[in-house]
């Protein structure tokens, strides 16, 4: 029995070692891939609860296996999620993704059950170091700039977590992952790392940034995974936390206007992800035990859905090239089976009742409603509406129906629509039978979704935003799908300061009457200084003589004894 | 759905035509439409006749989540345009820093 | 077998010093090879066995000839010594097993016996250095060691001539040093009448005010920076390590200055007090100061140069300064972290330069654009120069991570947390150095004219064993972190005292 309760993240890594020594063969790669997850959910599924699981580190003790009801059904969510995604990406060739899922996949799950912000903090940095190759692996320039921004801001997240773990062990003497009151310097840095990691409003620009510029199947896997972490250590520590919940709301509401306008289709997939993260960060907020099971539940089966979508979507972009609202359109006819499975998770993702959104969704909804936060509950109804405005009606509507753009791909390869069938196959079952879900929820759930009052309000709503598209498009209102972009806050980091520095450097420079202009000569400049002080040629690398080496040794010498005898 | 209504048969997919095959309709849209409308019909009527529940009082009000739906979806497309109108920029706004102006993704 | 056992701190320096004339009548190059492999195989087990007899702090004096000290000489094992010849040793035997392939590309075969007769010799001394519990034999043992050295940067000479005036511009510098460090010894032997380290530090107590000790500890320091390459004196080692062979590099760079640091160390805690006035101002005026502008100095010269092999060197004086940084502490948590230091130190760079070793095998030459795109071509060795560097610059996960984190959590405990931000920021400078190369191994289309190139597993298990341990030692800490403790605990309390 000993063996099920090594870290399951073991398993991954053990994984993707082997992938790196042994396997030259693609199909082999392939097929391990989708082993191990399928491994770990099996270990997952059978761990009791419990620690069972511990490694001396200098002299704290690293709880490497905290296993609860919390951390397991998110370990079991992982899993499923890893397995989905590798099937989709069956088809892959390249080693380097290949490897970084895995890595990526065993950290995700190894930061969940990780007892302690130590361990935590090396699997949060684990995420982000293997995930960022999942952009490179795109291999164009631009994805690069995208990857590195990606990798700066996961990468302070970690280093600001460590920070604010460091504050708690020097005040504390602890580095328990635990419940906290955000009231100390630590949980405040803490809370920051866990907000960038989430998505926070004006934290938020990371998501929308990288999530396209990875390759096709690695943003199935980049959206599965690091979010939801964030989620999860969330409500691991914060659960409760009134502001939480003010912050959620703020999140379900921007993403909705920007992802309206948004012209790429993955990228309106990731606003609508900022927006799903909203809710379970109201949930967290809220922090009753209704309200964490609809976190968690929400975050199972929004991991399903969400991956559906970006799968469908990516299966259009691998046919097609593009994943611009602009150039696709009609669909159909040619990618019919991906079009089904499209409409399925943009079913599950508006919550329509039969589907997986409704059952999770709904638990957060009375969450709040049963803790009379009435303004928050009318956001979560309004950004319900929202969610089937950009995620229910514009993905799948631009893409495979709309105006013919004349493009005929093929049907998306076998492996992706397995990988497709299975997923939808999962959101409509758990629509069916809500209850398999909320068995393996943190606490007990006494809650029935389809009651004919929650049934007819959602359809309500849902049917009369349809109708108001229809309207809107019948009268030529909805804005058109046109190829530009929208600026987002990271604006400010991409465009402003950039600009603002280079006007700083330019004003300096005519001070001091330096003609060059620009920041890229001003860097070049300093970095002209220090070769004249460290470069090959200067004193510092000169070669020198014996008797130059001898003069140094004198003065030194001389100091030396003059401390002593002084 | 106007483009839907084109007559095109080229559909080579036969599951294709199976799923989606009477979208091809001449009336395709006007049957969609109907039946919206029809549902979005019984839907409200059914507020009249079978007193819901809710946790607050308006929740109870007869057609109150047809009337959100509504007015909160076109909201959004309103409030969706003007923020285009702010925020719009070209696609090569970013330069080579950004994935938007790569047209094609290397098929792998 | 008991007997043998009592033995074993003479037979750690003796096996390999009888070892070397024999290699010489051999005069078969694989012969050699084989007999210097046992003798280090040999050190290397005998190292451990020591290292675990004084693990639990204890410490072993072995009087030879069975002469008591302090009229005879006396060898002392403790933690600290022990665990720096287990680091010697085993570093030696790891670069032998893959020098043979590598020498038989770098030096003549007529010269190879000759070759390991002096790598012998050289760890001889080395592991004589450590192991001694005499000053003069300090010397004696340095000189040994410093010697054979020489020669073996003169062995570059067949790949590029400038190795014999790097040798000589090494022997000079080399020994003035001992120079320096024979008049300190002499000075204290006036002023105390006795050689035997522990024998000094009992009478040296009430001679703080003496001229001739304070002047001696000048002379001292003086000596032993130039060996360990303290910033400015530091002018021989770019040279001696660029030109001299790559296994000659390999095994300098993960042991000599390490020593000599030790021998510093040992001379400030066990042989003069280190809460002697003019002690505590030597390390706050000269070695603090010094350290820390070679931190920042030497990582900014490492940054443009062209050659690796050379920015490595530069890199090496820069980690030396982080060393010091630790002793001048003058701490029991700054000579941890110091130790833990001169340990991931010494295995992280051996990683480095013998990954850059095979890297460069048959081109010869180690400019970054001789290695640019070998990533792909290469990917064994590129990935382990990788390991080598992050561990280089403290990624957390390697061995570097360790020292680092102890250093800068021993200067937060000294008071001093502007110097943790200084270590921090000149960590920073590392990233830059080990990016340019980084940059070219992975992200540069290779020359076309290089072939695909087969490396023998001779070459890969050694250069392996290196990169593993170098993650190994950054999760399980209890032997570097465990022992260091210990170590300088010891030698901070001076607790040598004998069983």
């Amino acid at each position: 029995m000993d063996f099920i309760q090594v870290p399951s993240s073991y398993i991954f890594y053990l994984a993707a070692a082997i992938t790196f020594v042994f396997l030259r063969d693609r199909t082999l790669r392939s097929v391990l891939l989708i082993c191990v997850p399928i491994i770990a959910l099996i270990q997952v599924w059978n761990l009791e609860i419990g620690n069972h699981h511990q490694v001396d580190f200098f002299n704290l003790q690293l709880e490497l296996m905290r296993v609860d009801k919390l951390s397991k059904v998110f370990g079991l969510i992982f899993c499923l999620a890893a397995f989905l995604g590798n099937l989709y990406a069956w088809h892959v060739k390249d080693v380097v993704q290949q490897i970084a899922t895995l890595v990526y996949t065993g950290s995700a799950i190894g930061a969940v059950f990780a007892g302690d912000l130590v361990s935590l903090f090396f699997y949060w940095e684990g995420t982000a170091i293997a995930s960022v190759f999942l952009i490179w692996a795109r291999r164009t320039e631009a994805s690069y700039h995208t990857g590195m921004r990606y990798l700066l801001i996961q990468i302070s997240s970690g280093v600001i977590l460590l920070a604010g773990l460091a504050v708690q062990f020097h005040t504390t003497g602890s580095i328990a992952f635990e419940k906290m009151e955000l009231s100390s310097l630590s949980s405040f840095l803490i809370f920051i790392s866990f907000g960038i990691k989430c998505a926070f409003p004006l934290l938020h620009n990371w998501l929308q940034d990288s999530y396209p510029a990875a390759t096709v199947t690695g943003t199935v896997i980049l959206s599965s995974f690091t979010t939801k972490l964030a989620i999860y250590a969330l409500a691991r520590s914060f659960a409760g936390t009134e502001i939480l919940i003010y912050i959620g709301a703020i999140m379900t509401l921007f993403p909705i206007f920007f992802a309206e306008i948004e012209n790429d289709l993955r990228r309106v997939l990731a606003y609508s992800l900022n927006n799903q993260l909203g809710f379970m960060v109201v949930g967290i907020g809220v922090g009753t035990e209704l309200a964490l099971n609809g976190t968690a539940s929400h975050a199972f089966a929004h991991i399903l859905y969400k991956s559906l979508l970006f799968m469908s979507v990516g299966a259009v972009l691998f046919r097609t090239g593009t994943s611009k609202a602009s150039e696709l359109g009609g669909l159909y006819k040619t990618m019919p089976l991906s079009a089904l499975c499209c409409l399925i998770g943009a079913a599950s993702i508006s919550a329509f009742p039969l589907f997986s959104g409704f059952v999770t969704k709904s638990l957060i909804m009375d969450a709040t409603a049963t803790e009379h936060y009435p303004v928050i509950w009318c956001v979560l109804v309004f950004a319900s509406a929202g969610v089937l405005s950009h995620s229910g009606i514009k993905i799948p509507y631009f893409t495979f129906f709309a105006h013919d753009s004349g493009l005929r791909p093929k049907e998306a390869p076998i492996n992706m629509l397995i990988a497709m069938f299975i997923t939808s196959f999962l959101c409509v079952f758990l629509g069916v039978f809500p209850d398999t879900l909320y068995n393996i929820l943190p606490y007990e759930v006494n809650y029935k979704p389809y009651t004919i009052s929650h049934v007819i309000s959602q359809l309500q709503l849902l049917c009369f935003a349809l109708l108001a598209f229809t309207v809107i498009m019948k009268l030529g209102f909805h804005p058109p799908e046109i190829r530009a972009i929208n600026l987002d806050s990271d604006w400010v980091y991409r465009k402003y300061l950039p600009s603002i520095m280079l006007r700083i450097i330019n004003r300096l420079g005519s001070v001091n009457e330096s003609t060059r202009s620009g920041l890229e000569n001003k860097i070049s400049s300093g970095e002209q200084i220090l070769l004249n002080i460290f470069g090959p040629t200067a004193n510092f690398a000169r070669v020198f003589t014996n008797g130059v080496m001898i003069l140094w040794i004198a003065v030194i010498f001389t100091g030396a004894l003059a401390i002593v005898l002084f | 759905m106007n483009d839907n209504n084109k007559k095109l048969k080229e559909t080579t997919n036969p599951v294709g035509s199976i799923l989606f095959g009477w979208l091809d309709h001449r009336h395709s849209t006007r049957i969609i439409i109907g039946t919206l409308s029809v549902s979005c019909f019984v839907l409200l009527l059914v507020d009249f006749v079978y007193h819901r529940h809710g946790h607050f009082m308006i929740e109870e009000v007869p057609g109150f989540f047809a009337l959100y739906g509504f007015l909160m979806f076109s909201l959004i497309i309103l409030g969706a345009t003007t923020l285009r109108y702010f925020v719009k920029r070209r696609e090569d706004y970013y330069g080579t820093k950004a994935v938007d102006s790569d047209m094609t993704e290397n098929k792998k | 077998m008991e007997q043998v056992y009592l033995h074993f701190p003479i037979l750690q320096v003796l096996i390999p010093l009888l070892l070397a004339p024999i290699c010489v009548l051999v005069g078969r190059s694989t012969f050699s090879w084989l007999i210097t492999f046992f003798g280090s195989v040999s050190s290397l087990v005998i190292a451990i066995s020591l290292l675990h007899s004084v693990s639990d702090g204890s410490s072993i004096s072995y009087h030879i000839g069975g002469w008591p000290p302090p009229i005879g000489i006396e060898y002392v094992v403790d933690s600290a010594n022990a665990f720096l010849l287990v680091l010697v040793s085993g570093i030696s035997t790891v670069v032998l097993l893959y020098a043979r392939d590598q020498i038989k590309l770098e030096i003549d075969e007529e010269n190879h016996t000759l070759f390991y007769t002096c790598y012998l010799l050289c760890l001889t001394g080395l592991l004589g250095v450590l192991i001694t519990g005499d000053v003069f034999n300090v010397f004696v043992f340095l000189e040994i060691s410093s010697l054979s050295t020489y020669v073996l940067v003169a062995q570059g000479a067949k790949r590029d001539k400038r190795a014999l005036k790097a040798a000589f511009n090494y022997l000079i510098m080399g020994t003035v040093g001992a120079t320096f460090f024979v008049i300190g010894v002499g000075f204290i032997y006036m002023a105390t009448g006795t050689l035997n380290m522990f024998d000094i530090y009992e009478r040296i107590n009430d001679l703080e005010s003496s001229r001739t000790v304070r002047a001696s500890y000048a002379f001292i320091v003086i000596g032993m920076g130039l060996k360990l390459a303290m910033f400015p004196m530091h002018l021989w080692m770019p040279g001696a390590y660029t030109y001299a062979p790559t296994v000659v590099t390999t095994f300098l760079s993960a042991t000599a200055t390490k020593v000599s640091l030790y021998v510093l160390i040992r001379f400030t805690f066990s042989v003069f007090h280190f809460d002697f006035n003019f002690i505590e101002q030597v390390f706050k005026f000269l070695v603090m100061p010094l350290a820390i502008i070679a931190m920042f100095a030497m990582s900014f010269v490492a940054i443009f140069q062209k050659d690796i092999k050379r920015m490595l060197a530069y890199s090496s004086i820069a980690q030396i300064g982080y060393m010091l940084l630790g002793v001048s502490l003058l701490s029991s948590e700054g000579l941890t972290a110091t130790f833990v230091n001169l340990f991931n130190h010494g295995i992280t760079k051996a990683t480095l330069f013998m990954s850059l070793g095979v890297l460069t095998l048959y081109s010869g030459k180690s400019f970054l654009s001789d290695v640019q795109g070998l990533g792909k071509k290469m990917p064994w060795i590129s990935a382990s120069f990788l390991i080598g560097g992050l561990s280089l610059v403290g990624i957390p996960g390697t061995a570097g991570f360790i020292s680092k984190w102890l250093l800068v959590q021993a200067t937060i405990e000294a008071g001093v947390p502007i110097l943790a931000l200084l270590i921090i920021l000149s960590s920073l400078l590392a990233i830059v150095y080990i990016w340019k190369v980084i940059e070219h191994l992975y992200f540069m289309e290779p020359h076309s004219e290089l072939a695909s190139q087969k490396v023998s597993f001779r070459i890969l298990i050694p250069l392996w064993i290196l990169s593993i341990s170098c993650l190994y030692w950054g999760f399980d800490t209890s032997l570097t972190v465990g022992t260091s403790d210990i170590a300088a605990n010891n030698l901070f309390n001076n607790v040598i005292k004998l069983n």
